[in-house]
């Protein structure tokens, strides 16, 4: 009997003394469950911000070439996306400057760091080591880890690519060019606006579709400046034959410079699309000139109809083996609308149609916002 | 009768055992539930901030363009009764080089398994600022 009194005491105090144990093991376990909850919270809070600051130090380096106003443009994303009310630290030796390149339209990006020969790249990668490196760890844990080593370094990595344009304007200089956009080119009749005895060869006439497409072009040059790319031009244009009028360069200027020298001596022409296509193909694609992170674009603007030369459909393979996307312009109403869209459907790009100034420097400013800008990890 | 009263006072001292213990390990289990609901939760919030922010500094975004990202989003992650704040209010307005904040606010007790249990009516925000391209 006494031996049975003694374990009926011992009982009676059985669940207290198990609460006692277990509670301060239960306890380190909840801590431990929220602390892992709260470290998947940080880890993809700090890919935002790295996704953030990335985009911001790719747009400015895109821009200016200059990796310190790269890093300032990082650092100033991550302050304004502080994570846990943390500034996730961003240095120089955090950022990589190169070049991100796919080698079809179905694959991936891939970046590669500038090389020797590299002058200019055209992406960013961020890798936050300072975050995951720095001596002591900048975010803590919500509940003390009883002696277990958990240390919330979260290193994140995106690459921002900033595809930059190379692109065509291929422009057509033919006789019909040379009347206003609401009157019929007629072979036999100067343009109404012509002074008398005009012929061509002499300045183009006031108030003619060339001399609003040349403003067009002008408005166009300077939407792309203003824009944060770094985009190149380049410029062909076509009647009977066709010309290379400039390569591939960052000085619009140079465009309008032979824009306005054709408008001083115009000499008309028949329309050959096709020969335009060819040289323009030529210009885009000029290796010393050309840059191979860039997208191609080739802009071709028509008043008529193609009525010579090599047709445009006989081009439309090898814009597409060199990967380039048509835009067609249309302006007046004699142009051939239908074969001018189909012709861009079949480069990924397409037609826009105009029939006075304002709706072609509508147009040229469409295409000119159609600029991608990627982030590519 | 001795042995008979020594086992009722033992199922008492364990009814008492319990009631005390019971409570205290409710407590650590749906506050741990509650405590980790509520840090998804926000994990879930910065995610539809940033996808808002992201539409809203593409070309010609609209302010509804961001709204209904947010809210097709929210949806998807069974987020209850959240508030989209803009800043600009107009994304059309933005320039290049500007920052553009989506803020997503929505109250705990809304989204809580448990009715925002030890949280009350506890509001959560969270907010994602991007640089327009």
């Amino acid at each position: 009997m006494p031996l049975l009194k003694n374990q009926s005491k011992q009982r009676s105090g059985a669940v207290i003394v198990l609460l006692v144990i277990m509670l301060p093991v239960l306890l380190i376990l909840a801590a431990y469950v929220i602390n892992v909850a709260y470290v998947e919270a940080v880890t993809a809070d700090s890919q935002v911000v790295t996704d953030a600051a990335v985009c911001a130090a790719g747009r400015v380096y895109i821009q200016t070439g200059d990796k310190d106003a790269a890093l300032a443009a990082a650092r100033d994303a991550a302050e304004r996306n502080p994570v846990a009310g943390q500034v996730v630290p961003i240095n120089m030796s955090d950022l990589e400057f190169g070049i991100s390149l796919r080698e079809s339209l179905d694959e991936g990006y891939s970046f590669q760091p500038l090389s020797d020969d590299d002058e200019f790249g055209n992406a960013v990668r961020l890798t936050t080591l300072s975050l995951s490196n720095s001596p002591q760890p900048v975010f803590s844990p919500l509940f003390p880890t009883m002696g277990t080593n958990l240390e919330i370094r979260p290193q994140r990595v995106a690459v921002s690519t900033q595809s930059t344009m190379d692109v065509a304007l291929v422009i057509d200089r033919s006789g019909s060019m040379a009347y206003a956009n609401d009157e019929a080119p007629d072979p036999y009749v100067n343009p109404a606006a012509a002074p008398p005895g005009w012929t061509y060869g002499d300045p183009v006439p006031p108030n003619s579709r060339w001399l609003d497409l040349v403003a067009s072009v002008n408005a166009f040059n300077g939407f792309l400046a203003d824009s944060p790319q770094y985009e190149k031009l380049c410029l062909a244009t076509y009647s009977d034959n066709a010309s290379r009028d400039c390569d591939l360069t960052h000085t619009y200027a140079e465009i309008s410079n032979q824009l306005d020298a054709i408008s001083y001596q115009f000499n008309g022409g028949g329309t050959s699309v096709g020969y335009g296509l060819e040289h323009g193909l030529a210009a885009l694609t000029d290796a010393t000139h050309a840059r191979k992170f860039a997208v191609r674009v080739m802009v071709l603007m028509t008043d008529g109809h193609h009525n010579t030369g090599k047709s445009p459909e006989s081009m439309t393979y090898h814009l597409q083996n060199h990967g380039v996307t048509l835009f067609t312009i249309t302006f007046s109403d004699d142009a051939d609308q239908s074969r001018m869209s189909n012709l861009a459907n079949a480069c990924g790009g397409e037609n826009f149609h105009a029939t006075d100034a304002s709706q072609l420097q509508n147009a040229f400013q469409k295409i000119a916002k159609k600029l991608p800008s990627l982030m590519t990890q | 009768m001795v042995t008979r009263n020594k086992s009722s006072q033992r199922s008492g001292i364990a009814v008492t055992e319990l009631a005390v213990g019971l409570p205290l390990l409710l407590v650590v289990m749906m506050g741990t539930v509650e405590a980790c609901t509520m840090i998804r939760l926000q994990q879930k919030m910065k995610m539809v901030a940033y996808e808002g922010a992201r539409v809203g500094v593409l070309p010609e975004a609209k302010a509804e363009n961001v709204e209904w990202q947010c809210e097709t989003l929210s949806a998807d992650q069974r987020l209850n009764s959240i508030v989209v704040v803009m800043d600009p209010m107009d994304p059309t307005s933005l320039d290049s080089g500007e920052w553009f904040t989506v803020e997503v606010r929505a109250p705990f007790s809304d989204n809580a398994l448990m009715g925002g249990w030890g949280f009350g009516s506890y509001d959560l925000s969270e907010s994602v600022t991007l640089q327009k391209p």
